[in-house]
């Protein structure tokens, strides 16, 4: 095939557009975020958890702030092992696919239950924006393991000097940390989308990695027992 | 809670000995050779096994819709995705890189709903025509967007054109949803010469006088236009283009906050 050395016409060949690409927050070597040098600056003297706080609001975080997110990450990391972004990421690795493939895996279905998770708490949301109404109880309850959890995230955030005030509106789990991030400043659903993927991908990923490729043998294809049915008769 | 094992249901396949069971079918049986692979995909979405004719239509509506320009922005999402070497992840992350959003199949999805909803809305209404005039020209006046409406930089979407020339040889023009579409395009076009039908609508309109639904139609048109992603997905991962992976510095003009240091630093500073 020989290149054509005429022009040709159409919409995009015939329109002016911009001549440079725009980046927002990070400079065009990607070493400073927000203007702030990462390698000079923000490794010398702020954690990570802190660098996540500056890359999502803009602005470094106070030490009260940064401490606490440290604490709340590891709460969200914890990653059933047969929820959804979980289980993908084993399946992907199970049929021996290359482990980016599997962290891919681990990100869609990770984004995926995060922004649920979100969805589900709409009003939970609305109310740490404005807590003058009354809290928003979740619909399935509040269970002993939710107590006994929030309780643990109480005593790890009290060094921190992190002030939740709706840990005392004996919420689920979910609201607490939910409530926890909005604390240190993460106010925006897509702000709490990132933290919530960034938190669990390491443990997600981490047992995916585990799964032997190819042992198709040790994966339960007959549970949950999936039926095919095909007309009324076969539901019964 | 019940101690019976859970059950899921499902209509979709069986894997059997000699043959396998989908959504009804035995493929051996009943679908190689007498039907497409359309009709496979319809049948996954829960619809019915197409006519031959149909099938026709949509694979007239996936050529139709072929624009490949590689500049264009979910393309270009496509080949720098695929810059490493892989035209799965291309394929697969444009796909899902506009997912929610206005351009692809998804604006296919809003498309469809809004005629869906525009339809339910002149069917309750005593004056049907005066009912979609008031919705129309209501959204415009809020600044809302009419999904699959809207030809920017020439004169008509060429892509409407193709499948114009399929559905009027196929009569679809006489067709409820397509004459809805039709519809919309010349109460927006009182608005704003810009407002034509574009390929969003067209394709949704086509779609649902077939009898798709929108929730089938988001995934139908994933695949309807997935051509335009794995031309532009495979010739990236061919050529791994290093401007794709590493753009040149100075191709970028940074427009965020100028250098600064952090609080700590300064504090370290004055120490």
């Amino acid at each position: 095939m020989t290149a054509s050395s005429s022009h040709r016409e159409g919409p995009i060949d015939d329109n002016d557009w911009p001549t440079s690409f725009v980046s927002r927050v990070l400079s065009p070597d990607g070493g400073r975020v927000h203007g702030y040098d990462l390698e000079s600056d923000v490794a010398r003297n702020y954690t990570h958890p802190e660098l996540i706080l500056l890359a999502l609001t803009g602005e470094p975080p106070d030490a009260v702030s940064g401490a606490g997110l440290d604490k709340i990450l590891t709460f969200l990391s914890v990653a059933p092992p047969l929820d959804a972004p979980c289980h993908a990421a084993g399946l992907s690795r199970l049929t021996g696919a290359r482990p980016a493939a599997t962290l891919i895996t681990a990100s869609i279905g990770l984004s995926e239950a995060a922004r649920s998770l979100l969805e589900e708490h709409q009003a939970l949301l609305g109310w740490l924006d404005d807590p003058s109404g009354p809290f928003p109880r979740a619909a399935q309850g509040v269970t002993g393991e939710d107590r006994a959890s929030v309780s643990r995230l109480e005593v790890a955030l009290r060094p921190t000097g992190l002030s939740v005030p709706a840990l005392r509106h004996e919420p689920t789990r979910d609201q607490a940390l939910l409530a926890s991030l909005h604390a240190c400043g993460l106010r925006r659903a897509e702000q709490l989308l990132a933290v919530l993927v960034i938190a669990a991908l390491p443990t997600v990923f981490a047992e995916a990695l585990a799964v032997p490729p190819m042992r198709l043998d040790t994966y339960p294809l007959k549970f949950p027992e999936i039926r095919y049915i095909e007309d009324e008769a076969d539901e019964r | 809670m019940s101690d019976d094992p859970p059950v899921i249901y499902s209509r979709v396949a069986h894997f059997g000995y000699g043959d396998t069971r989908f959504c009804g079918y035995g493929v051996r049986a009943d679908l190689v050779g007498r039907c497409g692979y359309w009709s496979t995909i319809s049948l996954a979405l829960g619809g019915p096994r197409l006519s031959r004719n149909d099938e026709r239509i949509l694979d007239g509506l996936s050529v139709a819709s072929v624009n490949a320009e590689p500049r264009i922005w979910p393309l270009r999402l496509s080949r720098v995705l695929a810059s490493e070497g892989s035209a799965l992840v291309g394929m697969a992350g444009a796909v899902l890189g506009i997912e929610g959003g206005l351009m692809g199949a998804s604006a296919m999805d809003g498309s469809a709903r809004f005629l869906v909803s525009l339809r339910q809305l002149a069917e309750a209404a005593a004056d049907p025509e005066e009912a979609i005039e008031a919705e129309v020209l209501a959204r415009l006046a809020a600044g809302r967007r009419l999904v699959g409406y809207g030809v920017p930089f020439r004169e008509g979407d060429e892509r409407v054109l193709g499948a114009l020339d399929l559905v009027e040889v196929e009569d679809f023009t006489r067709k409820p949803y397509w004459k809805l579409a039709a519809t919309v395009e010349r109460i927006a076009l009182t608005q704003k010469i810009t407002l034509q039908m574009n390929i969003g609508a067209a394709m949704s309109a086509i779609c649902l006088d077939m009898g798709f639904t929108p929730e089938q139609i988001g995934p139908l048109a994933a695949l309807l236009l997935l051509n335009n992603m794995v031309a532009n997905a495979f010739e990236g991962a061919e050529q791994a283009c290093p401007l794709f992976r590493h753009m040149p510095r100075e191709f970028v003009e940074y427009q965020g906050p100028v250098a600064r240091k952090t609080p700590r630093a300064l504090a370290r500073e004055a120490e």
